[in-house]
């Protein structure tokens, strides 16, 4: 008979064999979706890294733009403000004779005054934001780097299983050109690019993160999976991400009602006695109408009175793609995870 | 004792094929499960890519070969999140207006992975996955100071939004603008008698950054440095606020005055000389740059 009693054991190596390629294909399941999750995060950890690091400059370029903008209007205060006075030392009839001219003019003096003041002040402030360099750029974001990996785990630092290895920090220097003169601005001077100083260029940043990282089952049936690296490659650039034309005079602030720069009037005298009904004693912040022409990506206006408006803009960093070709990451730090 | 031996083979037959089931059951979930962790990371990979970009269905091809081979890789974009930009630039009125502002913001991009007939379809069914993922493509919107004078958050809006790199603002920082003001033309115990706009400046004050300072070779406001001019202002200024400090009283005629164009201290004269005169009714961009120049560094004659 072949049917025997050893016949029914069988199926013990078809299970085992079976329960082994079934844990074998978890285990693989398992240790992919470790992979993958851990490529991610390095991937995340290199993102933000590299969005953070250029926040001084960024920051320093907002201070400095910040206050170019108040030393303009501080610049435009005066301006108006010595008009005022000429107006009322050579007695003009908007005074109102030469008792209120003489008040107005004491009055704008001491505006005058005060706005000299306070201009001395913004002309300093801009001379020391001015001073930051590229070197000081590079090196900022080399220590923002640094910080995030010291500070890991904590508030303001990194993700501690990584190594944060700065790849390069420059400047970008293919940008365009920025012109204005007394009867036109332009941005992007059509065929040209921007002749700068390497202080005055955008910094860019390329950062790559990295752990060795071991397997999740550490040794299945003898099998000992190797240790594998995550790597995250990432790269950012300091961008002007808002771009902004006013004539602060007429542009509405939305939470006082009022103009962002209402009318000042500094002395009695009130009249206007210039063209088209100009105030000499008051300092005003006027514009002219722009009429907007899509079809050749242009503005045009007639200048049929005083006007103060300012083009400027607000710093951050943005992503951009790595721009430093190949990589050997043999030769990055990657500490064990 | 026959019976139970001879039952070994229905026993075997029965068990065989439960575990047989149970065993492709399982096999066959897995290989779903890896397609499905593949789908995953080759969606994120995909959104990362095109955001930056990149091809996304090159990229993946190398870490998800079978992703690559079996799967679509679609990517869409969508409007960012609604943004409040409370300030009326006039932009409804394309012949009035009086500002705009253009701002880089996060679109949505979604990589979104597709696979059909996923499995062996022994056991369990062939069956269909996806996997997707959203990426903040940084894009500026409402170009050219909202040129086109739609609104922001606006289809028409999203459909002209274009890349930061492509973007007229890719520039370093800048400070422009126009100031245009009246010259006062002084006359004795008349003020100043200016009645056209004839005596209309287009000024040239000292708070610039463009392309004619950006490259001078020193940072700060000492002589070569960027913001020279500031310097060289301030100063003019603070020689007029002297002579001033020395003038209370005033008489009708400010003629030697600080604040005669003619004195013999120059002052105005020189706060004068950075300004160019404008045509009446001029037209702004009627002429390219360098037709007006401005002359914020003139220090001519010199404040005395």
């Amino acid at each position: 008979m072949f049917l025997t009693s050893r016949s029914r054991g069988q199926t013990l190596p078809i299970w085992s064999l079976g329960i082994a390629g079934a844990l074998v294909l978890a285990f693989a399941a398992v240790q992919y979706g470790d992979t993958l999750r851990w490529q991610i995060r390095a991937q995340n950890a290199a993102d933000a890294a590299a969005t953070a690091a250029l926040s001084v400059q960024t920051q320093t370029w907002n201070q400095q733009l910040s206050l170019l903008y108040a030393a303009s209007l501080e610049e435009w205060r005066i301006r108006n403000l010595l008009s005022g006075m000429q107006a009322a030392a050579y007695g003009d009839p908007g005074c109102g004779g030469a008792a209120g001219c003489q008040a107005t003019f004491v009055a704008l003096k001491n505006e005058y005054l005060r706005a000299v003041a306070r201009y001395t002040q913004d002309v300093q402030l801009v001379n020391r934001t001015s001073q930051y360099t590229a070197a000081q750029a590079q090196a900022d974001a080399r220590g923002l780097i640094k910080q995030l990996q010291d500070n890991c785990g904590k508030a303001n630092g990194g993700d501690c299983a990584f190594a944060y290895n700065v790849i390069q920090v420059q400047p970008r220097t293919v940008v365009n050109d920025v012109e204005e003169d007394g009867g036109a601005w332009v941005i992007n001077n059509p065929g040209v690019n921007a002749t700068v100083r390497q202080d005055n260029l955008p910094m860019q940043i390329e950062i790559v993160t990295c752990a060795k990282v071991a397997p999740i089952v550490p040794a299945f049936l003898g099998f000992q999976p190797p240790t594998f690296t995550a790597v995250g490659r990432a790269a950012a650039t300091s961008a002007m991400v808002t771009q902004e034309w006013m004539q602060p005079g007429v542009v509405v602030n939305p939470r006082t009602g009022q103009p962002f720069q209402p009318v000042e009037r500094y002395g009695p005298a009130t009249s206007g006695s210039g063209p088209n009904g100009w105030n000499w004693f008051t300092v005003s912040y006027p514009g002219n109408s722009a009429k907007a022409f899509p079809k050749f990506n242009a503005y045009a206006e007639h200048v049929n009175g005083p006007e103060y408006s300012a083009v400027t803009g607000w710093w951050n960093s943005v992503p951009m793609k790595p721009f430093s070709g190949a990589i050997n990451t043999d030769t990055l730090s990657c500490p064990a995870a | 004792m026959k019976a139970p031996r001879g039952a070994a083979v229905p026993e075997t037959a029965v068990v065989l094929g439960v575990c047989l089931t149970l065993l492709f059951g399982t096999f066959e979930l897995g290989l779903i499960g890896l397609m499905q962790l593949g789908g995953d990371g080759a969606a994120f990979l995909a959104a990362h890519t095109s955001v930056l970009g990149g091809d996304p269905n090159a990229k993946i091809a190398g870490p998800f070969p079978q992703i690559a081979k079996n799967a679509t890789v679609d990517i869409q974009q969508t409007q960012p999140d609604a943004t409040a930009v409370d300030v009326d630039y006039n932009v409804s009125q394309q012949s009035n207006r009086h500002g705009g502002a253009q701002v880089v913001r996060p679109t949505h991009t979604q990589a979104t992975v597709t696979a059909g007939d996923v499995g062996i379809g022994s056991v369990l069914p062939k069956t269909s996955l996806s996997s997707g993922v959203i990426e903040a493509n940084m894009m500026v919107s409402g170009v050219g100071f909202e040129l086109d004078g739609n609104p922001y958050n606006s289809a028409a809006d999203f459909a002209k939004q274009k890349s930061y790199f492509n973007d007229d603002g890719n520039a370093p920082p800048y400070h422009i603008g126009f100031r245009f003001l009246y010259h006062c033309r002084t006359a004795a115990n008349q003020g100043c008698t200016n009645t056209g706009s004839g005596d209309l400046y287009a000024a040239g004050f000292a708070e610039y950054l463009d392309g004619d300072n950006w490259n001078r070779a020193q940072p700060g406001v000492q002589s070569g440095g960027v913001y020279e001019a500031m310097a060289i202002h301030q100063q003019v200024y603070a020689k007029i606020a002297a002579h001033l400090w020395a003038m209370p009283a005033v008489s009708g005629d400010g003629t030697g005055t600080v604040l005669d164009p003619a004195s013999s201290d120059h002052c105005m004269a020189t706060v004068n000389n950075w300004d160019i005169n404008i045509p009446p009714g001029y037209t702004i961009g009627t002429t390219s740059i360098g037709s007006y120049p401005l002359n914020p560094m003139g220090n001519s004659p010199g404040c005395s």
